[in-house]
């Protein structure tokens, strides 16, 4: 002890002197002999026992951190690693999710689809104007067996035709006016079902009839007249209101009679509108 | 020491009069018992010590001093008939002089100092601790032992009676 706060005077030998003082000597021997016992027993518990407590508390760290990072989500779903545990013990069938079997078999069936949808893509007759698959039938109906007789097809000297009524009229229109009032007055492109309707229809109407449908129809076939260029009264000028129904229990029925007229310039001899709306008969022009 | 590791043994007969005056500096009450527990407890973790032989003197008054502090704290949970009822009335009185002391003086006048500087005098000298293992042992700076050093010193000297 040689710093300078190491004074070597009378005190400090005093207080050295404390610590020089001999323990007595039976007292001595007893200490000794309880050291013995615990040197000799405490080497190989010590060592089992610092073992022990070196693995209990990693054992416990272990689970507290399990735990507490299950608590907050971070191993994610818990069943699948369950499932899996059980399914190397038991002989139990488990559901592999989204295993990569699984993704294999939807991947399989993706390219499948895929392949599917790229062969069907070939065949853009079948689509229609906004992209729909239609189904035609060998003359060129669209869904069902339509009336075609006496009908222009698509293209000259064909067998195909252009559908329905709507494309028929399209069709004919890009002709002409003539082909287009022709067009109109003849049945091509209706279902056959509704040809046989209007068979029926033609029976019936001879009695007065004044329904919803028939105006909503006496009201359309107003507007495709007009569409002809040569406006009728029904359409431009009649200022009657539009529901009203054209019968042939009024013959002053200006709309009807002007139908009447187109009907009878029509070679077929079937007028468009005549399986709603009766044929009037003729009359001399209100003018 | 014949083995590489120091022996339980002579661990004790070189140390135990030093920790047996420690304890008795301190004013630990039955310090005899202490010295055999401290030693003990030695001999029980010895072959997990390492280090030198300053380090080892450390090391022991080092389970001491804290011997020490449970023995105080003991004695404060549970006092004896003469500390609460017919000395003090409860209040706290420092433990009775050890039977034969050598110097009876010294003993006194260290119990007339604060527990600060008694701890750090007793480990310096009686213990003959460098001032770093005495920082080690109470847990302070260099600075703040040799502080309380100073001041201890300063005040067994004016409470001591010269000499001669």
């Amino acid at each position: 002890m040689n710093d300078s706060l190491d004074p070597r005077d009378e005190l400090t030998d005093r207080l050295r002197a404390l610590g020089r003082q001999p323990v007595d000597p039976a007292l001595q021997s007893q200490h000794l002999t309880r050291m013995a016992g615990v040197s000799a027993g405490s080497t190989v518990r010590g060592a089992l026992a610092s073992r022990l407590r070196v693995g209990a508390a990693l054992l416990g760290g272990f689970l507290l951190g399990t735990t507490g990072l299950a608590t907050a989500g971070a191993l994610g779903p818990l069943q699948p690693i369950a499932a899996t545990g059980v399914e190397a013990v038991t002989p139990l069938e488990v559901p592999k999710g989204k295993s990569a079997e699984a993704k294999e078999k939807a991947a399989a069936a993706k390219a499948a689809r895929a392949a599917d949808k790229a062969a069907k893509e070939g065949d853009d007759d079948d689509s229609d104007d906004d992209g729909t698959k239609v189904s035609r039938l060998a003359d060129g109906s669209i869904g069902t067996a339509r009336y075609w007789q006496g009908c222009v097809p698509t293209s000259a000297g064909g067998t195909t035709f252009a559908g329905n009524r709507g494309l028929y009229l399209k069709q004919e229109r890009a002709k002409g006016d003539a082909a287009y009032a022709v067009a109109k007055a003849s049945d091509c492109g209706k279902p056959l079902d509704a040809l046989d309707d209007d068979d029926a229809d033609d029976a019936e109407t001879k009695a007065p009839k004044d329904t919803s449908a028939d105006k909503g129809k006496a009201t359309e076939d107003e507007g495709k007249t007009g569409d002809d260029g040569e406006p009728t009264r029904g359409a431009s000028t009649d200022k009657r209101p539009a529901t009203t129904p054209a019968s042939p229990e009024r013959p002053n029925d200006r709309h009807a009679n002007d139908r009447a007229k187109a009907g009878a310039a029509n070679s077929s001899g079937r007028g468009q509108s005549g399986s709603h709306v009766p044929d009037a008969p003729a009359e001399g022009s209100d003018d | 020491m014949p083995d590489e590791r120091p022996n339980a043994a002579l661990v004790y007969r070189s140390l135990a009069a030093a920790v047996l005056g420690y304890l008795r500096a301190q004013r630990v009450p039955e310090p005899e018992d202490v010295v055999g527990d401290v030693f003990l407890q030695v001999a029980r973790d010895l072959p997990r010590f390492r280090g030198d032989e300053a380090a080892l003197r450390s090391w022991v008054f080092s389970i001491a001093h804290n011997r020490a502090m449970d023995a105080h704290r003991r004695r404060a949970r549970r006092p004896s008939l003469a500390d609460s009822g017919q000395l003090g009335g409860g209040r706290e009185t420092p433990a009775p002089a050890p039977a034969d002391p050598i110097d009876p003086a010294l003993v006194e006048a260290l119990s007339s100092l604060s527990a600060d500087q008694r701890e750090v005098v007793v480990l310096r000298f009686v213990a003959d601790l460098p001032l770093e293992a005495v920082a080690k042992v109470t847990g302070r700076k260099v600075g703040a032992v040799k502080a309380l050093q100073h001041r201890a010193l300063d005040n067994l000297r004016r409470a001591l009676p010269p000499v001669g």
